[in-house]
């Protein structure tokens, strides 16, 4: 999965037989830690995230509450087997930095004035590693934290654009990854059309960057979908339930 | 979810048994079975939001961010925001959009302290003017000494522990909430108490008007038939003392998990039928509030019950440190 | 502590209404992490945990010049419960890696030898990481059969010139010589109980961790709580962990 002098592209189709701007098969769940307060697994074809949200909570040590907001707090991991050769656990310079940039993705979504001296803990971890990681965790952590009740504008919808060998693409996996020309991530507030990351490294032209930021924003609002559907289903389970529900009306008073 | 309080030394080891309690409970017994009538406290609103969400349920949830309406001159509720004229949903929940209001009732979140709530809390700590309180909330409330005994207390003279210790259950009335959420609970109110023997049980704070029910109707029937003093925290937490406390308990988790689904209160019922101690209904028509017994003084009993038990729901995070040893 | 769950454990009663010496129910699936060489997950009720097996070369140690090795290493990872905290592992994280190596290595399931590529020069070392997904007591039991289940579904791969490790293809699947199983009994008051959840911990006084292998031979012990127990009480988990273990077996054929 590292470095590689193949072809990256065959007969006009990627490796894994995607087409340029087609993203790779996606899950969504939520509930999947039963002890965090809000969780979501998020799956990109073999790349894995996890995420688990407590709070708003009490925060410790004192020094570090805000008087006037809540803070958030957002921990990105990788498990040890999560990629081809093993991680050393702790943190590295990658986990932090990304860590960083994940949650600010989130401040401008999360309503954190309504909760002063608190804090909202997101913890991330990627259970499998095959490209385009830290969007993958900003998807599930934005399910978990609307499950556990976080009030925010809007969701966050968050995905990977780049460049390989000379072809625009989305939705990077691991391969592509590592041998782009660019990879870009993105992450927006889907439904205000408003971006709250953005990281690229490479090279790119203006007007290659630009293709790229809309397709982005396409894929984006795709994926905001699956994360509606994917939380508003799981309430969905007695089909019976909105029949009913009006016939027990008439016990209630 | 609130973290275990911290521990400050000498607390775990401390023993509330023997010595100062001097023996079992004797309130479990001595209590007349009058105090079945004994209404829990439940805000006014309880009733009225658990209906609404039933009549509401057949609409979709909505999620952070999705649009309810436009304000057209209504009041808003705490979890939606405006942009403009539009009305947004902050948390995930059921809109509601009437003639005179937009709000979401809330599927989740943390309980956040109101005034005027009544709530059941737990003494952490004693301190020399008051005691803090934990409310099953990120915010920890504080009990003034005036606020909590009818008496004089000269608070130089005297240690404060004989009236509430760490680990006494309380019914209590949040008193006040300030901009920043410092908080202050207070037992100057119509059936707060020193919660006595039992059992403590918390559920998600946003599942409590559906327990409760439209006028105390789920709760009351809960508690007529399994014959269990219930007091119902609209902090998510509840108290239980009885002998078929275990049905009860297993009678709200259920009402907790499935909060959505249709003929809840008549699969409620069948679970509880037919229990020992189950106490006639007051009339025919189980309308709506049970009178709420005016209970004499919003003051500590003498300090003879011990035996106090805690049931945690299986979820982390919140142990009332020092129930007294049996 | 005297709690809800201990008065119920006096009295051979628990809070789910299981028996004292039933488990919750036990789930294993394996193969679900791909970029490790072996992986599994194992659910005891609510509680959750990964098990990845990642291969790497090494060189040996120098008193066992023709063996591989292995090393286990946990994370009580935040996300897992409200009362853990991010950082390098503490002494319950610790011990209960070390338990469950003890109970792999001493019973002999692993052929180190087989493990050795080039004598006096180089071996596979195996890591095994277990990464806690949600805590709901009984963090023992749970880690040692995801640990075994991923090391039944490890397979060694393929070396390039016999320094590069082709991953994703292998050699052949690693041997497991014997089939250790783990129980730990736990003692509150007169009463025994096995699989406690996380509210029943609380109101343990001991606890004995006992790994025995196919052929009932012992091969490993830790006590752990801060209560002291009698020689009779050890005899009598011991009985209780050989009979269990037949049946925990099971799962892992």
């Amino acid at each position: 999965m590292g470095k590689t002098n193949d072809n990256l592209i065959v007969d006009g189709k990627r490796l894994d037989g995607r087409a340029f701007y087609e993203m790779r098969p996606i899950t969504m769940r939520i509930n999947a830690v039963e002890n965090a307060d809000g969780s979501a697994q998020v799956a990109f074809g073999n790349t894995e995230a996890i995420v688990a949200v407590y709070g708003p909570r009490k925060l410790f040590p004192r020094f570090l509450q805000e008087n006037d907001r809540g803070i958030m707090r957002y921990r990105y991991n990788m498990a040890p087997f999560s990629c081809t050769d093993r991680i050393r656990p702790g943190n590295s310079r990658r986990g932090i930095e990304i860590s960083k940039t994940s949650r600010l993705a989130f401040e401008p979504a999360a309503f954190l004035d309504d909760f002063p001296t608190t804090v909202v803990d997101v913890f991330t971890e990627i259970l499998q590693a095959d490209g385009s990681t830290r969007v993958t965790g900003i998807n599930a952590a934005s399910m978990a934290m609307a499950v556990a009740g976080v009030p925010m504008r809007d969701l966050v919808a968050a995905c990977s654009v780049g460049k390989i060998q000379g072809q625009l693409i989305v939705d990077l996996n691991g391969i592509e990854d590592n041998n782009s020309e660019a990879d870009v991530a993105v992450a927006m507030m889907p439904t205000k059309d408003r971006l709250t990351l953005l990281q690229m490294d490479g090279v790119l032209t203006k007007d290659e960057l630009f293709t790229l930021l809309d397709k982005a924003r396409e894929n984006c609002m795709r994926i905001y979908d699956m994360q509606k559907a994917a939380i508003k289903n799981s309430f969905k389970q007695n089909p019976d339930a909105e029949a009913a529900v009006e016939a027990d009306k008439g016990e209630m008073q | 979810m609130m973290r275990r309080p911290i521990r400050r030394g000498g607390f775990r080891g401390r023993d509330m048994g023997g010595d100062r309690m001097g023996g079992r409970d004797r309130f479990e017994n001595e209590r007349p079975r009058e105090e079945h009538d004994e209404h829990s406290e439940q805000p006014a609103s309880d009733g009225g939001e658990a209906a609404e969400l039933h009549e509401h349920a057949h609409r979709s949830i909505v999620i952070p961010g999705e649009y309810i309406d436009d304000k057209k001159g209504r009041k808003l509720g705490d979890d939606v925001y405006e942009e403009g004229e539009k009305v947004f949903a902050k948390v995930m929940g059921i809109p509601v959009a009437n003639e005179n209001e937009i709000k979401i009732i809330p599927m989740s979140g943390v309980y956040i302290p109101n005034i005027s709530d009544n709530v059941i809390g737990v003494i952490t700590e004693v301190g020399i003017s008051g005691w803090t309180v934990d409310i099953n909330s990120p915010y920890i409330a504080f009990m003034p000494v005036a606020d909590g005994v009818d008496e004089f207390v000269d608070t130089n003279r005297t240690d404060i522990s004989r009236f509430f210790d760490v680990g006494d259950a309380l019914s209590c009335k949040i008193s006040k909430v300030t901009k920043n959420k410092t908080t202050r609970v207070s037992m100057r109110a119509m059936g707060a108490r020193k919660l006595l023997g039992g059992s403590l049980m918390k559920v998600k704070p946003v599942k409590i008007p559906r327990i409760i029910g439209k006028g105390g109707s789920m709760i009351n029937m809960i508690k007529q038939r399994t014959g269990c003093v219930i007091y119902v925290g609209k902090n998510g937490v509840i108290w239980l003392r009885g002998d078929n406390k275990a049905e009860a308990i297993e009678a709200i988790l259920t009402i907790e998990r499935e909060s959505h689904t249709s003929g809840l209160t008549d699969k409620i019922s069948r679970m509880l039928e037919g229990l020992p101690g189950a106490v006639q209904p007051a009339a025919p028509t189980a309308q709506a509030t049970a009178p709420v017994e005016a209970v004499p003084e919003p003051v500590v009993q003498d300090e003879e019950a011990e035996g106090e038990e805690h049931v945690e729901r299986p979820k982390p995070g919140w142990e009332p440190e020092n129930f007294p040893q049996r | 502590m005297k709690t809800y769950a201990y008065d119920l454990l006096i009295n051979d009663k628990r809070i789910d209404g299981r028996a004292m010496e039933e488990y919750r129910k036990i789930g294993i699936k394996r193969g679900i992490i791909h970029n490790a060489e072996g992986s599994a997950v194992c659910t005891i009720g609510s509680t959750k945990i990964i098990a990845g097996v990642k291969m790497e070369t090494g060189t040996p140690f120098a008193d066992t010049p023709d063996e591989g090795n292995l090393v286990v290493n946990a994370e009580f990872t935040p996300m897992s419960s409200p009362d853990f905290e991010a950082g390098p592992p503490g002494e319950d994280a610790t011990e209960l890696a070390r338990i469950v190596d003890r109970g792999i290595r001493e019973s002999e399931t692993v052929d180190f030898k087989k493990l050795c590529i080039k004598p006096g020069e180089k071996v596979w070392m195996m890591n095994v990481d277990l990464h806690i997904i949600n805590h709901d007591g009984n963090l023992i039991d749970c880690a040692f059969l995801a640990a075994m289940s991923a090391l039944a579904d490890t397979k060694i791969p393929k070396l390039q010139d016999e320094k590069t490790i082709m991953r994703g293809v292998y050699e052949s699947k690693l041997e497991l010589r014997h089939n250790p199983a783990e129980v730990t009994v736990c003692k509150v008051a007169e009463k025994f109980v096995l699989d406690p959840d996380k509210e029943e911990e609380e109101a343990l006084e001991a606890k004995l961790t006992i790994a025995v292998r196919e052929d009932d031979t012992i091969c490993a012990l830790q006590k752990q709580g801060s209560k002291d127990v009698s020689m009779d009480d050890i005899k009598h988990m011991v009985e209780i962990a050989i009979a269990k273990t037949k049946e925990l077996r099971k799962l892992l054929k």
